[in-house]
């Protein structure tokens, strides 16, 4: 090979991991605001998670919960439909967060234990194997997460 | 050294090391390493993976729905106390904003570090 097509392959090379990383990190912000950024492999994005749940935890569940709770307190009468599914779903959406961070950090724990060994599949990826391992999926998963929000979001606002 | 010799046997032998039909390192054609055994496509992972997976999956629907209940529940609820309403809305909007500077903060590290490390790499060659 010489080098004009050395320099036209990495060029290409380059172009397909900068597309990639453009691809995953635009998508995380629809990912963190669906809440699929559950989706994402725990080895290897488990600061991007930690810091999502942590947004997820104390910026909607726990606020939320005590604005609808003592909001429902203070209604008259009987609840509405959606008075009652949404404080069932942050009830329930607060126990499924809890399994799921034990569930993380154990496979955090593992994770570093087996790279530690030396075990093959552990290891920690470049951030270019990262992007190309994880770019398409997850992009595919931010858009229709996003598009399922905001048809979720005007049929429960017509027929709520 | 002895330990971690039989580790990597115990773990080769209930098929977590990732590397069934991968080559020697683990690695696949394309230069990338082996995604470990939970990393796979669901239907061949652990059964304790397929479970994570699986309350993932539920835990990522049930945030949608909770967050569209949240906002669907601040527009069409009557509110007693003005206060809450204030609050309700305070949060949704915090929330989106935190997504939206936390997801751009990444965004710029990881797009914009990563310019570096190519220039860098180019060099060396």
């Amino acid at each position: 090979m010489d080098h004009d097509e050395e320099v036209a392959s990495n060029s290409k090379k380059t172009a397909a991991i900068k597309n990639a990383g453009v691809n995953l990190y635009s998508t995380l912000h629809l990912l963190f605001y669906t809440g699929f950024f559950r989706l994402l492999p725990s080895k290897d994005f488990p600061f991007e998670m930690g810091t999502a749940y942590a947004i997820e935890l104390f910026f909607q569940l726990i606020p939320n919960l005590f604005c609808q709770v003592f909001n429902n307190a203070e209604t008259q009468g009987d609840l509405t439909n959606i008075q009652s599914a949404a404080l069932i779903m942050k009830l329930l959406c607060l126990v499924l967060m809890i399994t799921e961070l034990v569930m993380m950090i154990w496979e955090v724990t593992k994770n570093k234990d087996l790279r530690k060994l030396g075990i093959p599949g552990f290891e920690k990826l470049t951030e270019e194997q990262r992007r190309m391992q994880n770019h398409s999926r997850m992009s595919i998963i931010g858009f229709a997460s996003m598009a399922i929000f905001i048809a979720l979001l005007i049929l429960v606002g017509i027929f709520g | 050294m002895e330990d971690a010799q039989n580790m990597r046997n115990v773990h080769s032998n209930i098929g977590l090391t990732g590397n069934s039909t991968g080559g020697m390192n683990g690695g696949t054609d394309d230069g990338l390493p082996k995604p470990a055994e939970f990393e796979r496509s669901f239907c061949f992972k652990p059964f304790c993976t397929s479970i994570r997976r699986l309350v993932n999956w539920i835990g990522a629907f049930a945030a949608l729905i909770n967050t569209a209940l949240d906002i669907v529940y601040a527009y069409k609820t009557p509110y007693i106390m003005k206060m809450i309403f204030l609050l309700t809305c305070i949060f949704i909007l915090v929330r989106l904003t935190f997504t939206i500077v936390i997801g751009q903060y990444y965004y710029t590290k990881y797009v914009r570090s990563y310019k570096a490390s190519i220039t860098m790499s180019l060099e060396n060659k």
